[in-house]
């Protein structure tokens, strides 16, 4: 079992009114990287800035390496901070940059040398280590930052939304290549980011925030499909996920679930006392626009007629938005020419696929 | 009548050639997208279509009329910067009102104005606060309604989603497309996302390093490259893309890859192509993975395992050259394992060595 | 930190602050002390009084050292002197400032109009050319006149306003100026309608700078003025030297002329935190 490299305990920190970071607790292991999500404002940035020395919490603690850091300033912390803008000495060489933490701390001159090439080498700068950092590209720059960051070897790298700014295309590469990275070094990692997809593709781990909570933590496989309220189910997928009203019934003895004279049969799905308990009321359905399967015409009992609002393509798929009396749906499906704005297309959702919520406290009871 | 037509449109800064030879036709009404990676002069080529620049060669017509030489307030373009002006200390009234002050129309038009175009925009709450309370979604929503309120004949928008949440990103792209079929206003929409372009336009425009390379519906442009650049840019996850040479045997086009052989069944045998060096593109999600050997017959390591939206992105090893894949969920694996690559020949894309045209086969 | 890093440190900034307040302490005190208590050593005085200030606003003769006498006016038209010229050079040396900082920040101006250049009037000590000046405005009859005092303040202290302006104008993003051209604005409109406005706290911080720098202000004042336009701080400096006893009247002209600059700052502070935090795009 990989050794706690951070440890996050209680961590409160207020500005006047506002609870910026609310109780946030979370530990990160050796190796590991971990991503804080949600929308801007939830407190992930405050915290990673607490976490960083660059503010002091007003309640909780925070260990590194076992260590009590809290009121320590930055740099006796064994931490280092990549932020959005990448920060390279632009007169400096590639290689003085790499070299800077390293030469503060002063290690004898071979043993700089020899860290600066190794890191070199795994960021593909080999080649530009006698040019000037601000004669370089962005993306060249960027890798800089980074290997200026990991030159020191601190206990825990961190990241402050550093790809916000990057376009489309450098975002992706970027993603790869940091995660590639990340595991080829060992690098422990926090990451702040409000990009799912981004933290869903880089993390072994992801804590959902909002309004300065942790609200799940758990593999992105884990909150993907097994989302703990509707915040996180729609905050994670894209497209968003559909949350609809349902209503539960009970009928002969099995449990479905009503949407729009159709019935679902969700019998195995949901556990005895909560069918007993919910039997009659509304309730909340998820799924997951992947999940729908689109027809034609209607070849079974369970599918469902929606009408056709908007086609949207996106690479080799495209993006249906639907109309259900007077519920939007979204659905994901292959490009297909025979379905075209203002037609009329039938809806199958299988139930082992949906997620169902209590209406009313949003928490997922299946 | 085409509604728009921009007419060879050059520009250069000093020695930087910044748009060469643009022109583009656009009908009324419909959402015309310019995509290109930053720097590629999508900012330059909508400030000359709204007069902030002129143009060194070239003209612009709007409903038949030349308006090249026509200064931009006169010319009833809107135009929403990337960074739109929200005046920080004035209400969201005050803010949408500013244009048409300027036009010193009389206070009780403006009123009407200014609460039309809220409505139609859903932000009629906003327009008592200060944008220093605003969200995202809203800021951008009330720099929308500055625009809009002088009914402008085109809306020009340069990467109006940029400072947006992801999350925030995708709902007003699809608000912003009912909105703009329900009002019917002809949009110029510029952005250096492919995927954001393709899904919001009628139409679409890459615009690489000044010249657009492409221009067509976004199926078209996706899936009927006419150049590598195309191909790469249009692509994400990045598009695989190795050098290769061709041999034919009747109606199999057999593409050798270093010592991987694609088969790909043509129509005609195109002879030119024979022992010819080319280049092949083939995308993470036209490359078909299975642990069954059967299945595929280049063998690989997988290196990285990322995932990717609603499916997995492979990173895989084949021999030294790395090849990227897209697995559906569901497939167990783990980084390290051996996995089988098949290819799905339809999509596979061939372009010329030299001039990177794509090759049709 | 421990306890000693501590003490030392709140040590070294309580002796700081004293240097610094106990003067001005001092003389708060001493504006109010009576004839006998001028020389005393303690700070508060036994028997306040307001004669000090009264005695400002009456004319009378002095007697210095060694016989010599000076005859000092009282002090309400040199205030209202200071008031006049730093006021109308601090709005020109604002204003002009403004308008060259909008030409150097939205223009590219090389060579010999570049702003490295507006920094040469603060580059010589000003003592080198006020007997130029002096001589100059003999001619022109600007001597003793508070026109001659606005135009050479507004002159010398213009280069802060372009400097501190700039900054403002550079953080209004030019997208919002081009959209106002489409929005149907003229050139000037943009200026006075979009950036302007804007930049508001700059202005105000520029002027207080400007204020306050002018307000101060005295080998050019005593050069070129007489009787007319003479300034506050010529006016202090009669009370200084030859007759140098008058403790009292000294320090309360000294609250007096720091009365001004005191309450401006006190109204504008809001704009003065505005102006460090550049609110200006989300």
């Amino acid at each position: 079992m990989a050794e706690v490299k951070l440890e996050v305990k209680n961590l409160t920190k207020r500005f006047g009114e506002l609870v910026a970071v609310d109780n946030v607790s979370f530990e990160v292991r050796e190796g590991e990287f971990f991503s804080l999500l949600g929308p801007s404002g939830c407190g992930k940035t405050t915290t990673l800035r607490c976490i960083a020395g660059l503010e002091i919490p007003d309640e909780g603690k925070i260990f590194i390496k076992g260590r009590d850091v809290t009121m320590l300033p930055p740099q006796q912390r064994g931490i280092s901070l990549v932020f959005q803008e990448f920060a390279v000495f632009p007169h400096m060489s590639v290689y003085d940059n790499l070299a800077f933490g390293l030469k503060i701390r002063g290690l004898p001159k071979d043993e700089i040398r020899r860290k600066v090439l190794t890191i070199a080498e795994s960021l593909h700068l080999t080649d530009y280590l006698g040019v000037k950092a601000g004669k370089l590209g962005l993306s060249e720059q960027q890798r800089t930052a980074l290997g200026r960051s990991i030159a020191v070897e601190p206990e825990v790298l961190l990241l402050d939304e550093p790809l916000t700014l990057v376009d489309a295309k450098v975002k992706e590469s970027m993603r790869r290549e940091l995660r590639r990275l990340q595991k080829e070094l060992n690098i422990t990692i926090l990451y702040v980011t409000h990009d799912q997809l981004e933290a869903m593709m880089m993390s072994d781990r992801i804590a959902v925030m909002n309004a300065g909570r942790i609200l799940q933590v758990g593999s992105p496989m884990e909150i993907y499909e097994n989302p703990k309220n509707v915040f996180v189910a729609k905050f994670i997928g894209s497209p968003t996920i559909n949350i609809v009203e349902a209503k539960l019934e009970k009928e002969d003895d099995m449990l479905k679930i009503v949407l729009n004279d159709v019935k679902l049969d969700i019998e195995k799905k949901l556990p005895k006392e909560i069918g007993e308990k919910y039997a009659g009321k509304n309730i909340l359905i998820g799924i997951r626009p992947e999940d729908l399967l689109i027809f034609k015409e209607k070849s079974s009992p369970y599918d469902i007629k929606c009408s056709v609002d908007m086609v949207e393509l996106t690479g080799n798929k495209m993006e249906l938005h639907l109309k259900l009396g007077e519920m939007s749906i979204r659905a994901l499906s292959t490009i297909r020419f025979d379905i075209e704005e203002s037609s009329e297309i039938y809806l199958r959702i299988h139930p082992e696929k949906t997620c169902i919520f209590d209406r009313e406290t949003e928490e997922r009871i299946a | 009548m085409t509604y728009l037509e921009i007419k060879n449109i050059s520009k250069k800064y000093g020695e930087k050639i910044a748009l060469k030879n643009i022109s583009i036709d656009v009908s009324r009404g419909e959402i015309f997208a310019i995509a290109g990676p930053p720097g590629a002069g999508k900012t330059s080529l909508l400030k000359i279509i709204a007069g902030l620049i002129p143009p060194d060669e070239g003209s612009i017509y709007l409903e038949g009329k030349d308006i090249t030489n026509i200064p931009p307030s006169a010319r009833e373009v809107g135009m929403f910067f990337e960074i739109p002006p929200v005046y920080p200390d004035r209400t969201g009234f005050e803010n949408i009102a500013f244009p048409l002050r300027l036009q010193k129309l009389p206070e009780d038009e403006i009123r009407r104005k200014v609460y039309e175009v809220a409505d139609m925009l859903g932000i009629r709450h906003l327009l008592n606060r200060t944008p220093r309370t605003y969200s995202g979604g809203e800021y951008q929503r009330v720099a929308l309604a500055r625009v809009l309120v002088r009914s402008p004949k085109l809306l020009l928008l340069d990467e109006p989603l940029r400072n947006l949440d992801a999350k925030i990103q995708e709902m007003m792209r699809s608000w912003f497309k009912k909105l703009q079929r329900e009002l019917g206003i002809t949009v110029i929409y510029a952005t250096h996302d492919p995927f954001e372009g393709m899904a919001i336009s009628d139409r679409m425009a890459v615009l690489l390093n000044g010249v657009i390379k492409q221009l067509g519906k976004p199926f078209e442009v996706y899936f009927n490259p006419k150049t590598l650049d195309v191909a790469e840019y249009v692509s994400i996850p990045a598009i695989n893309v190795f050098e290769g040479s061709i041999d034919l045997t009747d109606d199999t086009l057999i593409i050798k890859i270093d010592d991987i052989d694609i088969s790909k069944k043509v129509r005609e045998k195109p002879s030119f192509l024979i022992k010819k060096k080319v280049l092949v593109g083939i995308r993470p999600e036209d490359v078909i993975v299975s642990k069954d050997p059967k299945a595929g017959k280049i063998k690989g390591k997988i290196s990285l395992i990322q995932i990717f939206g609603s499916d997995i992105l492979l990173t895989i090893d084949v021999h030294g050259t790395i090849i990227r894949a897209i697995a559906k969920k569901g497939l167990v694996m783990q980084e390290g394992e051996q996995i089988y690559l098949g290819f799905n020949e339809e999509h596979i894309y061939l372009f010329d060595l030299e001039t990177k045209n794509a090759i049709y086969v | 930190m421990s306890i000693i890093t501590r003490a030392i440190k709140y040590i070294f900034i309580g002796f700081c602050l004293l240097w610094v307040l106990i003067p001005v302490a001092w003389i708060v005190c001493l504006a109010f002390k009576p004839y006998p208590e001028w020389r005393v050593a303690y700070f508060l005085p036994k028997d306040p009084t307001l004669s000090n200030f009264v005695i400002l606003f009456e004319p009378k003769q002095i007697i210095g050292m060694m016989g010599a006498t000076a005859i000092v006016d009282p002090v309400t038209r040199p205030f209202i002197n200071s008031i006049i010229v730093v006021g109308f050079s601090t709005i020109i040396a604002v204003f002009a400032g403004f308008f060259t900082a909008y030409g150097a920040s939205r223009y590219n101006t090389p060579g010999p109009f570049s702003l490295f250049f507006t920094l040469l009037t603060r580059m010589l000590p000003p003592a080198t050319f006020v007997t130029p000046i002096m001589v100059y405005y003999s001619n022109l009859k600007l001597l003793d006149t508070h026109l001659g005092l606005i135009l050479l303040y507004a002159a010398v202290t213009v280069t802060y306003g372009i400097w501190i302006l700039k900054g403002f104008i550079d953080n209004v993003p030019r997208e919002w100026e081009e959209a106002a051209l489409l929005e149907g604005a003229t050139h000037s409109q943009v200026i006075f309608k979009v950036t302007l406005p804007l930049v508001k706290s700059g202005l105000v911080v520029a002027g207080l700078f400007i204020f306050l720098l002018n307000w101060a202000e005295l080998l050019f004042a005593l050069v070129l003025t007489n009787v007319n336009a003479v300034t506050l701080p010529v006016h202090i400096s009669k009370y200084v030297g030859a007759v140098g006893q008058l403790y009292g009247p000294q320090a309360a002209l000294g609250i007096i002329s720091s009365l001004i600059p005191l309450i401006i700052g006190y109204i504008i502070q809001k704009h003065l935190v505005a102006a460090f935090t550049f609110g200006m795009v989300r």
